[in-house]
């Protein structure tokens, strides 16, 4: 974690970063998700330290999910029983009801997206099941079984690009067809089972069985700042969603 | 506690695998004293690191296996250091990785960190320490994996071919750091690398292929014989009438096959690669390759040997006119006309595998039944034709990726670490193949960390450091090479005492001959 976060838990963080998505799973409207979005970004700016250009840098590529959203819902929104009202936008007449939904399901995109990325960007995952296996009891059996799986990831990658070459070149160069696919998955397979049975060695000789008092180098307990900023995030979200409820502004939906 | 207290008896064990029709390790009798220090020994398959996972409570606790006897342990602190250096990698940093069996004994964080800095200090691991395990070389990691077991204050250490997966000077570094071990700690160590590994024991036991023990001794009547063994006779040199004091055979001058005038079949000038994030893999490497000739290249981990052998079979992007194969650009030639000519072998055999059954492996190699069934019996692989291919042993597995390089009859074959996984025997079969495969006129290329290999196939070795040729030359070229880590020289070589001026050939076989 960065910022202020890094002193505080990885899981309390995202019991925080929960109870911003929930709401904006909840609503059908388009001013909860922008709310919780400009709050996710307070969090992420204000106590995370999150840079802009990377926030930016990632999260531009994901655009393409709500405009597609967008779009795709003003084309083919099935309108009838809401009326035929239409609005001109420069030379375009919509449809409103059209043009709202796909407003509203694309802010909610937009907004769910970015709460995500922001967490992925403050906390790193290995952090997590870190704190995960301290703070709420995640058996180290299978946190570590997590790191491992995590740190397989590259060599999955580079397996795969390896095995599909050497495929290539003993098959003189041919154009890989469907069922050679098969030989890929199952080398890839034997390999991961094979790395997995070495990892499982590797921990059990080293008592990871017989951690009934396992201590930690590092320790990461719940501390009262995890409590209080749990709290505090609580506080805030429970205002603004009675705000929002209060003023007529939230619609409930989960279409 | 009596000073030479058994740690671990065995009496008349027998392993049994499910599903095994034979056991791996039969009837053994067995102890390991405090203090004791123990070699298993034997070839490919035979049971050693069975027996070691057996003593170590491996199995079967973790790998399931039906145990027939007796073992009877006094419940010592143990500690394991297994085969493979990056499987064996579980926390994100490397004080983490030590802290891990720590941290499950219950060991408290102030003393935690007072035993990693010291395994660190000991092991000259201090600048990793808050690396990731990722990031380290393969004989880091192995080191790193030591110190981890170390943290744990075995008094018995399990040893499975630790330097399987390292380079020579890796390899020695790893044993240097092992010899700074409490003459108190117990060990059990499976290793092929015998002229490293002798000095750190004090006994020996010799397991058949059966999973029996044949012979057990002083590592010292082992010394006196073991050149022959392991490697030399295997591959039927040339034994001298009277070897000299210390056993180290006389090496015939042979004819050395010149290549000078001949055309290059492979042309490399300026070949450069520089990974994403900046590392700088090959810096300029130039060379040429004649029809028929055997060059071998050896170098640290990281030296950029395999990279090279990546960039001549286009695995990796090629520059215009850096690599020239039989005069046509590698970088611009169609996949089908380059792998009409080259065959790369991975250093994992499974990569390679494309069938079910070792018969439809070769089958893909050559319509021709007859030659299949020569190379499958050449090979010793003709009793294993209906297997599946992942079900063989590596050694197996190996030759089987040979022999289907063999009957393809591409005529440019680049091997990547042939020899790992292969005991001495099997090394002994892969050097008579070579030797064959160069004698009937293909082309080699093989990257390889066993000397012995390279002493024994190749017409030129090049030594690699930090991507770039620091040597080319002849066996007995490098031989006589003052400037070269004596480590990159094979047993013979260095149990001669100084490399310095010295100049030894290594016998070719030429065809028809052995």
């Amino acid at each position: 974690m960065s910022g202020t976060l890094a002193y505080l838990s990885p899981f309390g963080h995202l019991l925080v970063v929960f109870t911003y998505l929930m709401p904006v799973l909840l609503s059908f409207d388009p001013v909860t998700p922008v709310v919780f979005l400009i709050l996710n970004l307070l969090t992420l700016f204000g106590l995370g330290h999150v840079r802009l250009r990377r926030f930016l840098r990632i999260m531009g590529p994901l655009l393409i999910f709500p405009i597609g959203l967008f779009v795709l819902n003003l084309l083919f929104t099935d309108t009838s029983g809401h009326g035929d009202q239409f609005i001109r936008v420069a030379w375009l007449t919509l449809n409103e009801y059209a043009l709202h939904r796909a407003l509203v399901i694309a802010l909610r995109a937009l907004s769910l997206i970015s709460i995500s990325i922001g967490y992925l960007l403050v906390t790193g995952p290995l952090e997590l099941v870190s704190a995960m296996m301290q703070q709420v009891g995640l058996p180290p059996r299978l946190g570590f079984s997590i790191f491992v799986g995590w740190n397989a990831i590259p060599r999955f990658k580079e397996n795969l690009s390896r095995i599909r070459t050497v495929h290539r070149i003993r098959l003189r160069g041919q154009s890989r067809t469907f069922r050679d696919l098969v030989p890929t998955a199952v080398t890839l397979l034997a390999d991961a089972i094979r790395h997995a049975q070495r990892a499982a060695v590797s921990m059990a000789v080293r008592g990871i069985e017989e951690a009934e008092h396992r201590t930690y180098l590092r320790a990461l307990p719940w501390r009262v700042r995890d409590w209080i900023y749990l709290a505090g995030n609580l506080a805030v979200v429970a205002g603004l969603f009675a705000w929002l409820i209060g003023s007529g502004l939230f619609v409930f939906g989960l279409g | 506690m009596n000073e030479r207290e058994s740690l671990v008896e065995l009496h008349d064990l027998s392993v049994i695998y499910p599903g095994a029709a034979a056991p791996a390790v039969s009837g053994v009798n067995l102890s390991v004293r405090r203090g004791g220090r123990l070699l298993l020994l034997g070839p490919s398959g035979c049971g050693k690191s069975t027996l070691l996972f057996v003593m170590a409570g491996i199995i079967p606790d973790v790998v399931p296996a039906t145990l027939r006897g007796q073992m009877v342990t006094g419940g010592a602190r143990i500690g394991v250091v297994l085969q493979n250096p990056e499987a064996q990698m579980i926390a994100p940093t490397v004080e983490e990785e030590i802290a891990f069996g720590l941290e499950n004994h219950g060991v408290p964080p102030v003393e935690m960190e007072q035993r990693i800095t010291g395994v660190l200090s000991r092991f000259g691991l201090e600048a990793y320490r808050h690396w990731s395990p990722s990031r380290l070389s393969g004989g880091e990691a192995q080191k790193v994996a030591l110190a981890a077991a170390v943290a744990l204050e075995p008094e018995l250490l399990f040893l499975d071919e630790p330097t399987a997966f390292l380079d020579p000077v890796a390899t020695r570094d790893f044993f240097s750091a092992l010899s700074t071990l409490s003459p108190d700690t117990s060990l059990v160590i499976v290793e092929h690398k015998l002229e490293y590994v002798l000095p750190v024991v004090d006994r020996y036991v010799r397991l058949s292929r059966d999973g029996s023990i044949t012979a057990e001794g002083n590592p010292a009547e082992l010394s006196r014989t073991y050149w022959y063994d392991a490697v030399l006779d295997l591959v039927q040199f040339h034994r001298p009438a009277s070897g000299s004091p210390q056993g180290v055979p006389s090496v015939e001058a042979a004819a050395t096959r010149q290549f000078e005038k001949q055309e290059p079949v492979l042309r490399c000038r300026d070949v450069r690669h520089v990974y994403a994030g900046g590392k700088t893999a090959l810096d300029g490497m130039d060379l040429d390759v004649r029809e028929g000739e055997c060059v071998v290249i050896m170098g640290s981990n990281g030296s950029g040997k395999s990279t090279f052998l990546d960039k001549i079979s286009a695995v990796l992007p090629v520059q215009s006119h850096t690599i020239l194969l039989r005069n046509a650009d590698v970088g611009k030639l169609k996949p089908a006309a380059l792998y009409e000519t080259l065959l790369a072998v991975p250093q994992n055999p499974e990569h390679m595998f494309l069938t079910e059954k070792v018969e439809a492996e070769l089958d893909l190699s050559t319509p021709d039944r007859d030659d299949l069934d020569r190379i499958a019996s050449d090979f010793g692989i003709a009793g294993l034709l209906e297997r599946n291919p992942y079900t063989l042993s590596e050694g197996e597995k190996r030759r089987l990726t040979v022999a289907s390089a063999v009957l393809d009859g591409r005529h440019l074959l680049l091997f990547d670490e042939p020899t790992y996984g292969l005991d001495a025997e099997a090394v002994a079969t892969l050097v008579e193949i070579v030797r064959d495969l160069s004698s009937q006129g293909a082309t080699l290329l093989i990257v390889t960390h066993s000397p012995e290999l390279a002493f024994l196939v190749a017409d030129r070795i090049l030594m690699l450091e930090r991507g770039r040729i620091v040597f080319s030359g002849t066996p007995a070229d490098l031989a006589s090479e003052g400037e070269i880590d004596p480590a990159f020289l094979p047993v013979w070589e260095r149990a001669s005492g100084s490399t310095q001026g010295r100049t030894a050939t290594v016998p070719r076989r030429t065809k028809g001959s052995k």
